[in-house]
């Protein structure tokens, strides 16, 4: 519960109809992406403010620091791990209204945005120009590019250029304190233009990838720009089930040899798709690889079809034809045709691992599946993965779950918890680590996280900002 | 259109955020990648906070389904504030946004959480069977001289606001009808109220009374031929009325839909009339709103227009299913948010604005709500009625 003086202080900061502390408001920002409020549980805010600028944001950090209040910033919620919910309440800062300045420097190949800009809406500006992201953010209309960066978002064609951490040139935070400080070059005469992130000393731009807006709240980024291909082509493979780890291998040679991109995905994406009967796919294939190719011309494309097909063919793939453009053809994310047939799904967790854990990581899945009576066309358990430079990106779900029949959920939360501490223990790594998560995900990343803590408690000295980001319970 | 026929489909929402955009909407089911580059849900653009989005709307229909959620005056607001203009169902077929809002509607309702002013117009339509509250045997004045006929294969339904508000358009669609060689049957008095606003205020059994007693009448006639001139009408006849009483034994057809055909035959002869530059403003009860049964009368509407003398036809940036809300959809104007309309319509009008001078549109509610911010906001800009300014180019 916030002090009445507190909200009459955010009024004046961000005006009053700009506040609220209605419960139906303070509910809508307390549940997450897919169906995982359900494991993660809720606990809404005490007032959402929306501010219109970095200035606004700061005045309302300041505010927070003064009453000790938290504050978790947020862009359209779509983060499935929590992060951006007020586990701790607090004051939910909505970063819609950050959304008027957005340019596209072509001399120097960024994208500068505040925060509330849609990444969308970014994506087809450049696509007017024939410009693109490196990568492809998977998400839809609303997400945000400021939250882009403090998720760090994923997506298709990381394999060549990475995530949007890897594709970050500078950025603008209002931290704990409430002190705006831009960094990067962005921050040094001239602006924002310079395409060049580690000038004058160490990275600290870093600090705000995948925080979560717990150093700080990003308030505008600038981001690399590339041009579109000339062609581009997809490709597609199968493999059996016992074949994991040729398909490793397969994903390590397309990975090594720089392939535009290589997506996985299992058979159960593509269960509704097949009961209507839109497609097919071989009774025995159990991973359908996707890969994208671009060229400069024809006659280069066709050298890099037959290098892929070359390093597919080799390690036991079967060619799929078409499937792979169903799959993701332009315009994206076709895949969603065929899971969003039910779309009620639970996302079990996202994390990184190298390539070639990957067949020890996929039988994990299948075995915790299989002991909670997932592993079934009832609970569909889909698995796609982006693959970045040499990781694999999974983001496994059950894509018919039903938290609703108690009996289900307790199992749901019990198979949530074993695959994370499982998957930790082999060495992959969480993509968000929450106090949601059990301890042991972040336990794994020794001294490192200790240091995290320890620069978290000197810039946030009173804890304020998205405490649910506990960095092993420091809060 | 009960809770319980919805429940199951609330849980499909992972919580995308496709619904309420920012950016440009993603369509994998209808056009791809070829939308608008940057729309955003007009409810959450005026409200602002999270709750007036489609998905959180799911979610909470999703919650009471599951009586884990209270009905409760919040959620009177939020509901009966958003103007359905049927974006998110659009964007979002696996949700099926509208029939969520309707079912929570009727949820509301039947615990009288339902503003005072839409109980008041829903008493007016239970009433005197108008929209006005007035007595239904001023219903026909518009049509005295004209000597429309009782009986006949095409009947004209000329709706609420065309018999009280805007005759000029009942009157023009019946020379556009005559021009084009058809005397359409007239229901008179026996015409009642189409019950889109009960509908859209949660009282559904009204607007099962209204439906049934105009479809009987209709039949009485024996036409075969519903003509419309109303989008609120149209949506109602078109859309809700075989969910409520089954399949009509007529065809339903907006004026629009034969304005192309009479045109190009030579049936209706249009005379020059001065340049003028135009732009056309679709409501959303042309595609959007037709729950579960997508019908666009986007071509139609341009087409007649194109086809006009001397006239200079520029499009908005936000047209088809991407045009935005005239601001009056669900009669919010009429219930609880009037700043909702203020807002909207000013916004629509300044658009329209910087392309043209007059506005043109099929419905008779978009042409109140758009002129009276043109008026009030002193933007310049003439709205009119798509087919009282096509009949007025007739000779």
């Amino acid at each position: 519960m916030i002090a009445k003086k507190v909200l009459k202080e955010l009024e004046k900061i961000v005006g009053e109809k700009h506040v609220s502390t209605s419960s139906m408001d303070l509910k809508s920002y307390a549940f997450v992406q897919g169906t995982g409020a359900d494991m993660i549980g809720m606990k809404p805010a005490d007032a959402v403010v929306l501010p219109k600028n970095a200035l606004e944001v700061s005045k309302i950090v300041k505010l927070a620091n003064k009453y000790k209040i938290p504050i978790v910033p947020r862009g359209a919620g779509t983060n499935s791990s929590g992060m951006n919910v007020a586990h701790k309440g607090g004051i939910v800062v909505d970063m819609s209204r950050l959304c008027n300045e957005m340019y596209i420097d072509e001399d120097n190949m960024v994208v500068v945005a505040e925060a509330g800009c849609s990444v969308y809406w970014i994506m087809r500006e450049l696509d007017k120009k024939g410009l693109r992201f490196p990568f492809m953010p998977l998400y839809t209309a609303a997400p945000q590019i400021g939250s882009g960066v403090s998720c760090n978002i994923t997506g298709n064609y990381m394999s060549r250029y990475g995530s949007m951490g890897d594709n970050l040139v500078g950025l603008e935070a209002v931290m704990p304190t409430g002190e705006i400080i831009t960094f990067g070059p962005g921050g040094m005469k001239g602006g924002w233009g310079h395409y060049q992130r580690y000038t004058g000393g160490p990275d600290l731009m870093g600090l705000f990838v995948n925080a979560s807006g717990s150093m700080g709240v990003v308030t505008k980024v600038a981001v690399r720009i590339k041009p579109a291909p000339e062609v581009e082509d997809i490709l597609c493979y199968g493999w059996k089930r016992e074949q994991a780890k040729e398909l490793t291998e397969a994903m390590y040679w397309l990975q090594r040899k720089f392939v535009y991109d290589f997506f996985l995905i299992n058979k159960w994406n593509y269960h509704s798709a097949e009961a209507d009967g839109r497609l097919s796919i071989p009774k025995d294939i159990h991973f359908i690889g996707v890969i994208s190719i671009d060229a400069a011309s024809g006659q280069e494309l066709e050298f890099e079809r037959r290098r892929v097909v070359e390093i597919a063919e080799k390690n036991g793939g079967v060619d799929l034809g078409e499937l792979g453009k169903f799959t993701m053809g332009p315009p994206y994310y076709r895949i969603w045709l065929s899971v969003s047939r039910w779309m009620q799904r639970i996302e079990a967790t996202y994390f990184w691992c190298p390539v070639k854990k990957f067949p020890e990581v996929y039988d994990i899945w299948e075995e915790v599946c299989r002991k909670y009576r997932f592993w079934d066309e009832e609970h569909c358990p889909a698995w796609f993965s982006f693959h970045g430079r040499n990781t694999c990106d999974p983001y496994p779900m059950l894509a018919k779950a039903n938290p609703t029949d108690p009996d289900e959920l307790a199992r749901l939360k019990k198979w949530w918890k074993e695959l994370n501490i499982k998957l930790c223990a082999a060495g992959c790594v969480q993509y968000d680590l929450g106090d949601s998560f059990p301890a042991q995900n972040y336990k794994v990343l020794g001294p490192q996280w200790d240091l995290v803590r320890r620069i978290k408690k000197t810039i946030d000295p009173n804890g304020i900002m998205n405490p649910s980001r506990t960095y092993g319970g420091l809060q | 259109m009960k809770i319980e026929a919805v429940k199951d489909r609330t849980h499909r929402c992972v919580g995308c955020s496709q619904c309420f955009g920012g950016g440009g909407p993603y369509l994998p089911f209808v056009d791809g990648y070829q939308t608008v580059s940057k729309w955003k849900c007009p409810t959450l653009e005026y409200y602002q906070f999270f709750s007036h989005t489609a998905r959180a709307k799911s979610y909470f229909a999703r919650e009471v389904a599951h009586k884990k959620l209270k009905l409760n005056e919040e959620l009177e607001k939020i509901f009966f504030g958003c103007p359905d203009c049927g974006c998110c169902d659009h964007i979002c077929p696996p949700i099926p946004h509208m029939n969520i809002s309707r079912a929570m509607k009727g949820e509301l309702a039947k615990r009288n959480l339902v503003p005072q002013k839409s109980i008041a117009l829903n008493k007016n339509m239970e009433e005197k069977k108008n929209l006005f509250g007035s007595n239904n045997i001023h219903r026909s004045q518009w049509a005295i001289g004209l000597d429309l006929p009782k009986k006949g294969e095409v009947l004209y339904f000329a709706g609420c606001y065309a018999s009280w508000r805007q005759i000029r358009t009942a009157k023009a669609i019946v020379t556009l009808l005559r021009d084009g060689g058809v005397n359409p049957a007239f229901l008179g008095e026996e015409e009642w109220c189409c019950g889109l606003h009960a509908g859209f205020s949660g009282d559904f059994d009204l607007e099962k009374d209204l439906a049934t007693h105009n479809i009987r009448a209709i039949e009485q006639t024996g036409a075969k031929t519903v003509i419309l001139s109303c989008a609120n009408c149209y949506r109602t006849f078109y859309s809700d009325y075989p969910g409520l009483v089954g399949e009509l034994p007529f065809k339903v057809i907006h004026a629009v839909e034969i304005l192309p055909e009479l045109i190009e035959s030579g049936k209706i002869k249009l005379k020059p009339g001065k340049k003028v530059r135009v732009t056309l403003h679709d409501p959303c009860h042309f595609g959007k709103q037709h729950i579960g049964r997508r019908h666009e009368l986007y071509d139609e509407t341009r087409q007649t227009i194109k086809d006009l003398p001397g006239i200079d036809f520029t499009e908005m940036e936000y047209v088809r299913r991407w045009s935005a809300c005239c601001g009056g959809g669900n009669s919010v104007t009429s219930t609880n948010t009037p700043g909702f309309t203020d807002f909207h319509s000013t916004k629509r009008c300044r658009e329209a604005k910087q392309v043209a001078d007059v506005l043109l549109t099929p419905c008779v509610r978009c042409v109140e709500n758009l002129s009276l911010a043109s008026r009030k906001n002193k933007i310049g800009l003439e709205v009119r009625s798509l087919l009282e300014f096509v009949a007025e180019r007739t000779g």
